[in-house]
């Protein structure tokens, strides 16, 4: 990029920034500003979803108890202090909806894209700041609608997160089929729109506004793992728009794509005929997959810096992980029929799924071994955020190989839909996609707001969590196994489970603590945005270009020229040089060998000016969405 | 005058019924015949003491009178379309949700049930019966029993918290007042870490240990349920090595390599042998897992054998039917349109396909001229055009059911005759050691039919029949003697089950229906007897008896 341009850019946007609040902090156009607007976002909706899990725990572990708060809370929802059988559904259909739409792709990737991206390859905003506070806006109205659908009468959607039809399609099925239902479908379309819309943004970053110097493989593994992240959003939300359109359609207009032969009580036969419900699971896993790994590719991202930066090591293997994360993602699209094993679908594509799904556990277990690797014999700093890093790192080892039993189409006949599947992707998406972005946010805290949170209450967090993750998931393995379904309002009716009961109730006392810890997250957190220690511009002694801007988050990032990359960003710990670090803009002297930090000549800036597009449509899209170029 | 009476009769019954089971439990047919009836209709959605689904049962004697309550079980829909007040008030305290109509019961069995709902429901005492674990009863009444320990717990662990984070604070201060480091942050989070990997393993160990012997890994009672069970403990045996091993790698390297002040961390970047070690060993291991898991799969998904015995197990909300093919062997055709009251499953019968008809004609005619009349209204208000927009889509459905069904009308397939002599009894049978073919099949929403212990789990997709076929080795009298040995204390009552995996509505957690295997001479027996009890079409020419069925039948034409 060139930087009279950036720089005129830089001039325009400066006047825009003074014309006052509302331009500076509601419709900003400025990444730092969106993500933290993301992340603030994503923490609200985390509470409210962790919340809601606390009330269907308690009716798990408690459900002959009645609880006077509940009925005051909930009113007709939780009729005597319990909870409405109907409602509880709803509850986990929510929950499931907020975690892992509304906090762990937009708060996650929302927040640390927009955050880093710019910042670390060297740009001085997005290519579009007007696309990307769109997306913001697309996301807070999604969060709105969702949050809207629960105080309609029927109740909110309360199929599951899968919203599987005939259940979703049939108001008379389930009362959360009705509007609350038609109201999912709008907060998931607005989301889509959101998240395409700050996917391009994020591949046209990466790809055209690198700094001098910055190529890609310089770039820092959580750009990469934001890139790939952004192409698999990209491909897999518009299916999902499509699979979610055509409910809609069978919905509200009489369509069948998923309806067929089917008699409701109270109303009869219907006239849906030739639809196939089994054809909305291929459409919403063909995104339901690959969003897995939209949800975990940027906590492994952040890890690897975090670990990287905090091991005082260079992060073993850059390639591999590179191209494990390049597996993973080309993969994530050719295993969603393991989410069907027993759909009845034709057992033959039992068997391919089955295949490319244990294929995919190889580049996991690659990235696994390569963060092992980087701790050995490092000069590890517990730091809040390594320890959320090291954390990760556990969860996804228990969590991923639990996925081995889950993969094989045999094994999955007798856990399919049983607490073993909920044990599974609790902790390797769910707790560790979690522990990412904790990571993520007590590393980069200075970097948003020039102070340091707490750190005496970040290891009690820390601490605290990690216990509870692991309470309140790993015995759920036990149960899975033992054959005891999901989704399940009680277990009192059905007395061969009984012997589960005092497993629920520690599960539920171990998520109640836990819960009790994000109290003390979220407190520190915002306590230490107004009053936190004072943090340097470089507090972690890290080489990544964010930390080369000042403390002062000003509109551009940068004072005068963006920093020239002439490195790597992970040269920790050099044996050549005093300092354990050496930041991606000190000059190469020459003595780096061509093996260990791979680099390539810094890219002449004439050589860019050439690139120009001066076609008709993307000149509309400049004048439209201000690209900046 | 009336409206005392019926209360007072009601009561009377209530009161003899009581008299009865706690005199004698032998002499109470009624109530004990109302168990079994409640446990197979009514559960899913109601209990006697609390609310579910419906509302709590207890004492609806006392609240209605017994015809109300008779014209409500038979069909609720019928009645809040005519405006019972009651019954409308009902349906919306209850979210609307429809209640499943039980048109095929008959007076007197649903005068067993509520005389078996006005005992109680045996609530104090739960009798130690088919499908009743004492063991499990006992924890859970225990919890509810010892008041709010859990609540207690919770609330101390809350407080402890906070007391941690004040005495850290408090710490904090003063050795910030002293200058004396209380607390190296580096070597305290490394101890931990230590600490977290032995107290972690030692709970996973203490977990297997206890609730170890309720896993299903070494007690399949199908024949391919051994070979799951060999796959599961190898898969097992490799995981948990793995697992050993890098958490203790990962929290051993966390606590070795802790940051010390002059220390510098070895620059070692990468390594392309280890890195190709690492990626060949997992793609072994995993290829053999595959063709392991492969080979299994295609013998498990593969055509039943010719001989084996059909089943259908059709899914609902929320319970399940089934239905045995009779003396022919052949499972009759069905189809959705066919459903009724009378023919819960759509069975492909002559008769029953009459019945329908003539009511789908009924119907039709009724909301033809319903149709008309508010046509004739060019002006409606807004909650007049409501219901006019509802009447046209009744009128839709009606005009496509009946349309369908004269399709039907000469269709040879589906009226084969082989659904004459089906069986619909209310438990499932199964001989042991031989081959069983089960057909799925679901009437309105998605469901899914698992049954642990055959290591059995197929979906029912409306629209879409779907299949699994496997072998029992195991009668529930052995199972139970093989659980007693591995030390099950619920051993003496164990029952194969029957659930619902996927999620369906509110009442998924309670659809539940009981498996029983048995020896060959014990299944003929049970199925001789069921065909005589519970095969309504293969009677229906030959009324006069009075069971279930026929006298189901005449309700109906009463009606």
């Amino acid at each position: 990029m060139s930087n009279v341009s950036s720089s005129a850019v830089h001039h325009e946007a400066h006047e825009h920034h003074e014309e006052g609040f509302i331009r500076k902090y509601i419709f900003s156009m400025d990444h730092k500003m969106i993500s933290k607007q993301f992340l603030i976002t994503g923490i609200i909706m985390g509470m409210i979803g962790m919340i809601m899990s606390l009330l269907f725990r308690m009716q798990l572990a408690w459900p002959n108890e009645s609880f006077g708060f509940l009925s005051t809370l909930l009113g007709k929802w939780a009729p005597d202090g319990k909870l409405d059988p109907n409602f509880y559904l709803a509850l986990v259909t929510i929950h499931g909806t907020i975690m892992v739409f509304y906090v762990l792709t937009a708060g996650l990737s929302g927040t640390f894209s927009n955050l880093l991206i710019p910042y670390q390859v060297g740009a001085r905003d997005m290519a579009s700041p007007f696309m990307n506070m769109l997306s913001y806006w697309f996301f807070f109205m999604s969060s709105v609608v969702l949050l809207i659908s629960l105080f309609v009468e029927t109740g909110p959607a309360s199929g599951g997160w899968t919203i599987y039809p005939p259940l979703s399609a049939l108001p008379e099925a389930m009362p959360g089929s009705g509007s609350g239902m038609t109201l999912w479908l709008v907060a998931i379309i607005l989301f889509i729109a959101s998240s395409l819309l700050g996917g391009i943004n994020y591949i046209s970053t990466i790809l055209n506004m690198r700094t001098k110097g910055m190529s890609m493989n310089r770039m820092p593994l959580t750009i990469w793992a934001f890139f790939f992240t952004a192409i698999l959003g990209l491909l897999a939300f518009p299916v999902l728009l499509g699979g979610g359109l055509l409910l809609i359609f069978d919905r509200s207009f009489g369509t069948s794509f998923y309806l067929s032969d089917i008699w409701v009580n109270g109303v009869g036969a219907l006239n849906n005929t030739g639809g196939s419900p089994i054809l909305f699971q291929h459409l919403f896993w063909f995104l339901g997959h690959p969003e897995v790994y939209i949800i975990l590719m940027p906590a492994l991202g952040i890890t690897s810096e975090v670990i990287a930066t905090n091991a005082r090591k260079p992060i073993f293997g850059y390639t591999a992980m590179v191209i494990s994360l390049l597996g993973i993602s080309f993969l994530s699209f050719l295993v969603w029929g393991h989410h069907m094993f027993v759909t009845g679908m034709n057992p033959f594509l039992g068997e391919v799924f089955m295949i490319l799904t244990l294929i995919i556990a190889v580049p996991s277990a690659v990235k696994t071994f390569n963060y092992l690797a980087t701790l050995w014999k490092g000069n590890i700093q517990f730091t809040p955020g390594m320890l959320f890093a090291i954390g990760l790192v556990s969860l996804f080892i228990s969590g991923g190989l639990t996925g081995i039993f889950l993969g094989n189409a045999t094994l999955d006949i007798n856990l399919h839909d049983t607490y073993f599947v909920v044990a599974h992707f609790h902790l390797v998406m769910g707790s560790a996609a979690i522990f990412g972005m904790l990571a993520g946010i007590y590393h980069w805290f200075p970097r948003m707001y020039g102070r340091y949170m707490n750190n005496t209450l970040g290891y009690i967090h820390f601490w605290v969590t990690f216990a509870a993750a692991y309470l309140v998931f790993f015995p759920m393995h036990f149960m899975g196994i033992a054959g005891v379904p999901r989704r399940y309002y009680q277990f009192t009716l059905l007395p061969e489970f009984g012997i589960w009961m005092d497993v629920n109730v520690l599960i539920t006392i171990a998520a109640i603590v836990g819960g009790s810890a994000q109290v003390i997250f979220v407190w520190n957190f915002f306590y230490s945005i107004f009053k936190g220690k004072k943090a340097p511009q470089n507090p972690w002694k890290s080489n990544t270009l964010e930390w080369t801007a000042p403390v002062e988050r000003i509109h551009g990032n940068w004072e005068g020229d963006i920093p020239t990359v002439y490195r790597w960003p992970y040269d920790y710990s050099r044996p050549d040089s005093e300092e354990d670090f050496i930041p991606q803009n000190v000059p190469d002297e020459g003595h780096s060998e061509e093996k260990v930090a791979p680099k390539t000549a810094p890219v002449a800036p004439e050589h860019k000016e050439v690139e120009e597009d001066n076609s008709v449509s993307f000149s509309i899209l400049k004048r439209l969405f201000g690209f900046a170029r | 005058m009336n409206f005392n009476l019926g209360k007072q009769i009601s009561r009377l019954m209530a009161i003899i019924a009581l008299v009865l089971v706690s005199f004698s439990r032998t002499g109470a047919q009624d109530a004990a015949n109302g168990k079994s009836l409640f446990e197979t209709h009514c559960t899913s959605c109601h209990a006697i003491e609390s609310k579910l689904i419906g509302p709590a049962l207890g004492g609806v004697s006392d609240r209605r009178e017994e015809a109300w309550l008779l014209n409500w079980i038979k069909n609720s829909q019928a009645m809040v379309k005519s405006g019972d007040p009651i019954a409308v008030k009902l349906f919306n305290e209850n979210n609307k949700s429809i209640m499943n109509s039980f048109e095929n019961l008959s007076d007197g069995e649903i005068k067993d049930i509520l005389a078996y709902i006005a005992t109680g429901g045996e609530k104090a005492a739960p009798e130690p019966g088919p499908g009743t674990d004492q063991t499990g009863v006992t924890t859970t009444g225990g919890a509810a029993s010892e008041g709010t320990p859990g609540w207690m717990i919770a609330a101390i662990m809350l407080a402890l918290i906070v007391i941690i984070v004040q005495i850290f604070n408090i710490l904090k201060l003063v050795s910030d007042y002293t200058s004396i480091p209380f607390f190296n942050s580096q070597r305290t989070n490394a101890q931990l870490m230590i600490i977290f990997l032995v107290l972690g393993l030692f709970g996973a160990f203490w977990e297997f240990a206890n609730h170890g012997k309720y896993m299903l890994t070494d007690n399949a009672a199908s024949e391919h349920g051994s070979s799951i069970d060999l796959m599961f403990n190898i898969t097992l045996g490799i995981t948990l090595f793995v697992f050993v091993v890098t958490q203790i790698t990962l929290f051993f390297y966390a606590y070795a390599y802790r940051g010390r002040e002059g220390r510098k961390a070895t620059f070692y970047a990468h390594n392309n042998k280890l890195e190709v070690i690492w990626t060949i060993i997992p793609a072994i291991v995993l290829t053999v897992l595959v063709l392991n898991g492969f080979n299994m799969w295609a013998k498990i998904t593969d055509k039943a054998p010719e001989d084996a015995e059909q089943i259908e197990v059709f899914a609902y909300q929320f319970g399940w039917k089934v239905r045995y093919p009779g003396a022919d062997k052949t499972l009759g055709q069905s189809n959705f349109n066919l459903i009724s009251g009378t023919n819960a499953v759509g069975v492909g019968v002559k008769s029953e396909y009459n019945n329908v008809l003539e009511e789908a004609k009924e119907t039709l005619r009724a909301l033809t001229d319903e149709r008309d009349f508010l046509a004739l209204n060019t002006n409606p208000t807004p909650e007049e055009a409501e219901e006019i927009s509802m009447v046209e889509k009744k009128y839709k459905l009606a005009v496509g059911h009946h349309r369908r069904l004269l399709a039907l009308a000469n269709n040879e397939r589906v009226f084969d005759g082989t659904g004459e002599d089906d069986v619909f009894p209310n438990e499932i049978h199964l001989p042991v050691g031989k081959a069983v073919n089960f057909n799925f099949r679901a009437r309105d929403v998605i469901h899914s039919a698992y049954m642990p212990y055959f290591r059995v789990q197929m979906n029912c997709v409306p629209g879409m029949p779907t299949k699994f076929w496997f072998k029992p080795t195991k009668t529930t009298a052995e199972m139970r003697q093989d659980l007693a040995a591995q030390g099950r204390e619920d051993a003496a009552t164990f029952e194969y089950y029957l659930f619902c995996a996927k999620i369906c509505g509110a009442a998924h957690f309670n659809m539940k229906m009981k498996v029983v295997v048995e020896t060959q001479a014990e299944y003929d027996a049970w199925l001789k007897e069921q065909t005589e009890k519970n095969s309504p079409y293969l009677k229906s020419e030959t009324p006069v008896k009075a069971d279930n069925a026929s006298e189901a039948s005449k309700e109906i034409v009463l009606n």
